[in-house]
C-alpha cells in the first residue's frame, strides 16, 4: 500500500517535534537563577505548609502569565511540586475573565486563581464565590508577610479575597543614559516638564510612549493617570475614586487626565499622536536607543525594564537603560508610589489548594520570587539586596523609601469600568479637546456598575 | 502520553464508524419489518435522529434560554420585558456597531463568493490549479487569532520620518510623497482593514465549496455547447452559473452567517476601538465584561434575529427543489 | 437522457490565446494571497529587535539577519510536542463523528421524504446563527452534571454539537442535487436505505464530503475558547491553540516566538488539504448508470 506524501509529512513532523521538545515542566532557565539554599528552604517551607506530609493529588490553577513570566513562575512553583508531590495543573489564558466566570457560572472553577484583577476576584467575592484566606493562612502569617495596605487593598468586608504573589511598581521614568541630558532626580513634575519644554524648542520630541496593547489597548495610559491621580489628590480622594464614590468629572480627575495630557501632547510624543496609538507598548522604547534617539523618556512600570532587555540583549542595564521614579505632582502628597501586582485566590478549598495558597504566603517562597529577576516580592521582609537584578534593587529601594504605597486603581475597579477607563484614555490621547465628554461618559459607566 | 493520544484516536474513530455503520445496518433492518407505511414513516428519521437530538440538546435549549433571559435584569433576578432591548438599541456604540456590522453583511460574503468562484472556475483551467487553491485555502488553516496577529503586523505604522515594518505601507509609501496611513485606527479605512484581513481568511472557504461543487456538474454539457461554437464565457453564463445557483446560495448564506458572526478579528485587532465594534464583540464585552446576562441575552437575540431574511431565501430555494425532486 | 461519459478531468479548450488572462487573474490573486503568509515566514526566521524595527522584505538585503531562535523558544519545553497529539486527539475524532451525522442525517433529509421535513431543514439553517458565546455556560453546566467536562469526548461532542447545523447544511445541499435516476434503479435493484446510503450517495459525494472534512478539521484545529472550556488548559490536554497562545506574555510582548508557533502549527491542516485533493476530481458521476 502506497503512503500518501501527506501521512509522511505529518509522521516527519512529529517526531521532530517531539525530539527537538519534552514535555517537562522545569524549564532550563535562561534568566536568573535561585541559590540552591533559597529553594533548599523553599521546599521545607512547602512541606510545612502542606501540614508535613506528601500529599499527592492535583490542584487546578488558572492565570494569565505566558511564555517566559510563565517559565519564571514555574520556577516558584516548583520546590512545592517536589516537596509535597503534590501537582499544579496551571492553565494561562489571555481570556481569562472570560475563562473564570464561564467556569463559574458552568459549575466547575479552578481551585486558585492568580490575576492582576483583583477588580474581579472582589466581584465574586462579593457574591461569595472566593474562599476566605484569612481562614486558611492564619491571621498570624498574614500579618508577619504582609504590609496592613496590601492586606487592605487584598480584602473585601474584612474577609481576605486575595493574596499578592508579586508586586510592580508603576510611575517609573525610563531613559537611556547615554543620551538623557535632563534631571535625574527631578524635583517636581514641573521641573521635568519644563525640560521637556526646552527639548521640544530644540526641534525634537522627549517622550516615546506607545498605547497599542490588543484587547486592552490603552490601559499604559491608563495606569499613568491612575498614578497621577494618586499622587496629585492624594489617596483618600484616590480611595474614593476607585471605590465609585466620587464622579469622573470631578476636578481633581480631569486634572488628572490634563496633567496626562502634558506628557502625551503631539509635539512632545515620538511620531505624534497616530504613531502613539498604532504603537505596541512593548515596542515604545525603541526609539530611545537609536542614534540619534527619536526621543529620550518613558514612562512604564519595573516589567518594562525586562521587556526592553529581552527585545534588546544587547543593552546593558544601569549604563544602556535605567529608571527615575516619577517625581512628585503635589507636595501635600511626596513620595507615594503606585504599585500593582497578581494576587492569588482560592475557589476550591481543599487540602492541596490549602498547601499551595500557604506556601505563596511564606517568605520563602516570596525570595524565590525575587530570584526570577521579573517581579518585586510582596513579602514585607524582602531586603533590595535579595535581587540580583538591578532595576529591582532600585525599584526595592524606591518602595522602601516611600510615604506610603498604594494599588492602582484600575485593578480595583470593576471589569467594565477598567475598560471603559483604557479607551477613554485612548479617546483622550486622541482629542484631548474631547476630555469633558469622555469623563462623563466613564461617570455613566460608573453609575451603572457599582 | 503520546501514545495515549494516538491510541485514543484510533479508538474512537473506529469506534464511530463501526457504531454508526451497526446503528444504521441494524436500524434499517428493524424498522423494515414493520408494516408499510409505518416503514416510510419511521425510516428518514433512523437518519435524521441523532443529529436532531444532538442538535436539540446542545444548541436549541441554550439558544431559548438565551432568548428567555433577555427579558431578565443583568443577573437574571427580575423581569424587565423589552428594557433591555430600548436600553441597548438606544446605546451609541450598539448602534454603531449595528451599522459596522450591516457593511460586514454586504461586503464580506459578495467579495468572498466572487473570489472563491473565480479562482474555483479559473484554477480548473491551469496545470498548477492545486497549487493556486492551496494558496487560498492556507489562511484557513491558520486560526483567527494567529491571522489577526499577522494582519496586525501587515498594517503597522511607523511615524513617516523612519521606515516602515508594516507591508501595507511600505507599499504605499513607494509612490512619492505620500504618507503612511494608520490602517486600524483612521475611521476612513479601519473596518475595511479588518474586513479585508477577513476575506483573506474566509476566500478560501467559498472557493473549497464551489470547487466540491464544479466536480458534480457533468462536462458533456460544456461539451455540446462548445462544439456549438460558444464562447467560453457564454458557456459559463449560461449553463455552468446556472447549476451552480444553488450552491451560491450555500456560500452566501454560510458567509453572511460568518459576516455576522465576527468576532476573532475584530477581537485581536482592534477590540472594536476607533468605531469598529460589531455586535458579536459587543455581546462578548456584556457577557464576560459587563456579566450582564440579560443584554448580552438581548444582543444575542438580535443577532439570531439577523439571520431571517438568509432563512427566506432558504426556504424559496428548497421549494425550487421540492418542485424539481 | 444523456451519456454519460467517463472523464478523469475537465478537458482544457485548445483556444491558447485565450489563456493568458487566466494566468495573469490566477497568478496575481495567488501572490496576493501569498505575502501575508511569506511576511510571517520571513519574520519568525527574524530575531526581534530586526522585527520590530524593519520590514520583512528588508531582510533580504541584510546578510546574516536570520536566526533560529525563535523555532527553538517555540519547540523548547513548551510541550509543542505533545500538544499535537492532543490537537490530533482532539480534533480527528470530532470530525469523523461530525462528517458520519451530518451525512446521516443530510441524506434523511435530501433523499426521503416525510413530514418535518422542511422544518428540520429551517431549524438546521436558523442554528447556523447561534453564538458559541452564549451556549457556553448552559452546556457547561450539562457537561458538568454528566462528568463530562475535562474529557476529550465532552469536547468532541461539544464540537459535534456547534459543527452540525453547517455539516447538514452543506452536504444537504449536495445530496439532493443528486439525480435522480440513481435511487430509481437502486429501488428497481431492491436495495434498503441504508444500503443506498453507503453504496450509492456516500461514495458518489466524495468531493462534497471531503469538503466538510476539511473544514470540521480546520475549524476544529484552530479552536481555542471551546477547548479551553470543555477540555482545559493545562499542559497534559493542551490542544496547540492554546501552547500557542501561552507562549506570549500575559500583555502580548514576546510575539515573535508566536510567529515560529505558528508556522508550524499551519502545517498540518496544509496536509490535510492536499491529501484532500484527490478527492475534488471531476466527473465523479461517471459509470454510474447507463441511459
Amino acid at each position: 500500500m502506497k503512503i500518501p506524501n501527506s501521512t509522511v509529512a505529518l509522521i516527519a513532523l512529529s517526531l521532530m517535534l517531539t525530539a527537538c521538545s519534552s514535555t517537562t515542566t522545569t524549564a532550563p532557565d535562561e534568566g536568573e537563577d535561585a541559590a540552591p539554599s533559597a529553594v533548599a528552604a523553599a521546599e521545607k517551607a512547602a512541606l510545612a505548609a502542606a501540614g508535613g506530609e506528601e500529599l499527592g493529588g492535583t490542584v487546578s490553577m488558572l492565570g494569565v502569565l505566558g511564555g517566559a513570566e510563565l517559565d519564571d513562575f514555574e520556577d516558584v512553583i516548583a520546590p512545592f511540586e517536589r516537596a509535597t508531590g503534590v501537582k499544579v495543573q496551571y492553565e494561562g489564558s489571555r481570556d481569562f475573565g472570560a475563562v473564570l466566570q464561564t467556569r463559574i457560572d458552568g459549575g466547575n472553577p479552578p481551585d486558585v486563581v492568580a490575576t492582576p484583577g483583583l477588580g474581579q476576584i472582589a466581584d465574586l467575592a462579593d457574591e461569595g464565590e472566593v474562599i476566605d484566606l484569612r481562614g486558611v493562612i492564619g491571621d498570624d502569617a498574614l500579618t508577619t508577610n504582609f504590609s496592613d495596605s496590601l492586606i487592605e487593598t487584598g480584602s473585601r468586608d474584612g474577609k481576605v479575597f486575595g493574596i499578592f504573589n508579586t508586586v510592580d511598581v508603576g510611575g517609573l521614568i525610563w531613559y537611556d543614559p547615554k543620551f538623557y541630558d535632563g534631571p535625574t532626580e527631578p524635583a517636581s513634575w514641573d521641573e521635568l516638564q519644563t525640560w521637556a519644554q526646552s527639548n521640544v524648542e530644540e526641534g525634537e520630541t522627549p517622550w516615546c510612549l506607545g498605547l497599542e496593547s490588543g484587547a486592552a489597548s490603552g490601559w499604559p495610559a491608563a495606569d499613568f493617570i491612575d498614578t497621577i491621580l494618586l499622587r496629585q489628590a492624594g489617596p483618600e480622594f484616590h480611595e474614593q475614586w476607585w471605590r465609585g464614590e466620587v464622579p469622573w468629572t470631578a476636578p481633581e480627575v480631569k486634572e488628572a487626565f490634563e496633567t496626562y495630557g502634558e506628557l502625551a501632547q503631539p509635539d512632545k510624543v515620538y511620531g505624534g499622536t497616530t504613531t502613539v496609538l498604532s504603537t505596541n507598548f512593548a515596542e515604545a522604547a525603541g526609539p530611545m536607543f537609536k542614534d540619534p534617539p527619536g526621543c529620550y523618556l518613558h514612562q512604564q512600570a519595573t516589567f518594562m525594564g525586562g521587556i526592553i532587555t529581552d527585545t534588546n540583549p544587547k543593552l546593558v542595564p544601569g549604563e544602556d537603560l535605567d529608571f527615575f521614579a516619577a517625581p512628585d505632582f503635589n507636595t501635600e502628597f511626596a513620595g507615594i508610589q503606585s504599585i500593582s501586582g497578581e494576587v492569588v485566590s482560592m475557589f476550591v478549598q481543599n487540602e492541596q489548594s490549602e498547601a499551595l495558597v500557604k506556601y505563596l504566603a511564606t517568605a520563602e517562597a516570596a525570595s524565590l520570587v525575587a530570584a526570577t529577576g521579573r517581579w518585586l516580592s510582596p513579602n514585607k521582609n524582602s531586603e533590595p539586596d535579595a535581587y540580583e537584578n538591578i532595576f529591582l534593587q532600585r525599584a526595592s529601594e524606591t518602595l522602601q523609601k516611600s510615604s506610603g504605597t498604594y494599588t492602582l486603581g484600575n485593578s480595583l475597579m470593576p471589569q467594565e469600568l477598567v475598560e471603559a477607563f483604557w479607551k477613554g484614555s485612548l479617546e483622550y490621547v486622541q482629542d484631548p479637546s474631547q476630555l469633558d465628554t469622555i469623563l462623563a461618559t466613564l461617570d455613566k459607566t460608573r453609575q451603572e456598575t457599582y | 502520553m503520546i501514545a495515549e493520544r494516538i491510541g485514543l484516536v484510533l479508538l474512537a474513530v473506529s469506534a464511530t464508524v463501526v457504531i454508526a455503520w451497526a446503528y444504521l445496518l441494524f436500524g434499517n433492518r428493524l424498522i423494515s419489518r414493520l408494516p408499510r407505511r409505518l416503514n416510510r414513516r419511521v425510516m428518514p428519521w433512523l437518519f435524521v435522529a441523532p443529529a436532531v437530538f444532538v442538535i436539540g440538546c446542545l444548541l436549541v435549549f441554550p439558544a431559548i434560554s438565551t432568548v428567555v433571559l433577555s427579558l431578565f435584569n443583568k443577573d437574571g433576578s427580575s423581569f424587565v420585558g423589552m428594557q433591555n432591548y430600548t436600553d441597548m438599541l438606544s446605546n451609541e456604540i450598539t448602534q454603531g456597531a449595528l451599522r459596522n456590522t450591516v457593511l460586514w453583511v454586504i461586503a464580506l460574503p459578495s467579495l468572498a463568493a466572487l473570489l472563491g468562484l473565480l479562482v474555483a472556475v479559473l484554477a480548473e483551467r491551469v496545470r498548477y490549479g492545486t497549487l493556486v487553491k492551496a494558496t487560498l485555502f492556507l489562511p484557513i488553516a491558520i486560526s483567527p487569532v494567529a491571522a489577526g496577529v499577522i494582519w496586525t503586523f501587515m498594517y503597522d505604522y511607523q511615524p513617516p520620518i523612519t521606515e516602515q515594518t508594516g507591508t501595507m505601507n511600505a507599499l504605499v509609501t513607494l509612490v512619492p510623497d505620500t504618507e503612511p496611513i494608520a490602517w486600524l485606527i483612521s475611521q476612513a479605512t479601519n473596518n475595511w482593514a479588518l474586513i479585508a484581513a477577513m476575506l483573506w481568511t474566509q476566500a478560501g472557504f467559498a472557493m473549497v465549496i464551489f470547487s466540491a461543487a464544479l466536480g458534480s456538474v457533468p462536462v458533456e454539457l460544456h461539451e455540446a455547447a462548445r462544439l456549438d461554437g460558444a464562447s467560453e464565457w457564454h458557456v459559463f453564463r449560461r449553463i455552468t452559473l446556472p447549476l451552480l445557483i444553488p450552491t451560491v446560495v450555500v456560500v452566501m448564506t454560510a458567509m453572511t452567517v460568518i459576516a455576522l458572526k465576527t468576532f476573532d478579528i475584530v477581537y485581536v485587532m482592534t477590540n472594536g476601538n476607533y468605531g469598529t465594534d460589531v455586535i458579536a464583540t459587543v455581546m462578548y464585552k456584556e457577557l464576560f465584561t459587563a456579566r450582564d446576562n440579560g443584554t448580552a441575552g438581548a444582543v444575542a437575540t438580535l443577532l439570531m434575529l439577523a439571520v431571517l431574511p438568509v432563512i427566506f431565501v432558504n426556504i424559496r430555494q428548497f421549494r425550487l427543489e421540492n418542485k424539481e425532486a | 437522457m444523456l451519456q454519460r461519459v467517463s472523464r478523469s478531468r475537465l478537458a482544457v479548450p485548445s483556444i491558447r490565446l485565450r489563456r493568458l488572462p487566466v494566468h495573469l487573474t490566477v497568478l496575481v490573486i495567488a501572490a496576493i494571497w501569498l505575502i501575508p503568509v511569506v511576511g510571517l515566514t520571513v519574520s519568525s526566521f527574524r530575531p526581534a529587535l530586526s522585527v520590530a524595527t524593519t520590514g520583512w522584505w528588508k531582510s533580504f538585503a541584510l546578510p546574516g539577519d536570520y536566526t533560529l531562535e525563535n523555532y527553538s523558544n517555540a519547540l523548547d519545553n513548551n510541550g509543542l510536542g505533545l500538544s499535537l497529539f492532543n490537537s490530533l486527539a482532539a480534533t480527528v475524532p470530532a470530525t469523523v463523528l461530525t462528517v458520519t451525522v451530518a451525512a446521516a442525517a443530510a441524506y434523511g433529509l435530501a433523499c426521503m421524504k416525510f413530514r418535518f421535513r422542511n422544518s428540520v431543514l429551517l431549524l438546521t439553517v436558523g442554528l447556523l446563527i447561534v453564538p458559541i458565546q452564549i451556549t457556553l455556560v448552559p452546556l457547561l453546566k450539562i457537561f458538568n452534571s454528566l462528568g463530562l467536562t475535562g474529557s476529550f469526548l465532552g469536547l468532541w461532542l461539544a464540537h459535534l454539537g456547534y459543527s452540525l447545523p453547517f455539516g447538514i447544511y452543506l452536504l444537504h445541499k449536495f445530496f439532493s442535487q443528486l439525480p435522480r435516476d440513481l435511487f430509481e434503479a437502486a429501488a428497481m435493484d431492491g436495495a434498503s436505505a441504508t444500503q443506498v446510503f453507503f453504496q450509492i450517495v456516500l461514495p458518489v459525494s466524495r468531493p462534497a464530503l471531503a469538503s466538510l472534512a476539511i473544514f470540521e478539521f480546520v475549524w476544529n484545529w484552530n479552536d481555542l475558547l471551546t477547548a479551553l472550556i470543555f477540555l482545559g488548559g493545562f499542559r497534559e490536554v493542551a490542544p496547540m491553540t492554546v501552547t500557542v497562545s501561552n507562549m506570549v506574555a500575559s500583555r502580548g510582548n514576546g510575539w515573535e516566538v508566536l510567529t515560529a508557533a505558528a508556522v508550524l502549527s499551519m502545517v498540518v491542516p496544509m496536509a490535510m488539504f492536499i491529501a484532500m485533493q484527490k478527492h475534488f476530481v471531476r466527473g465523479m458521476l461517471a459509470g454510474s448508470t447507463t441511459g
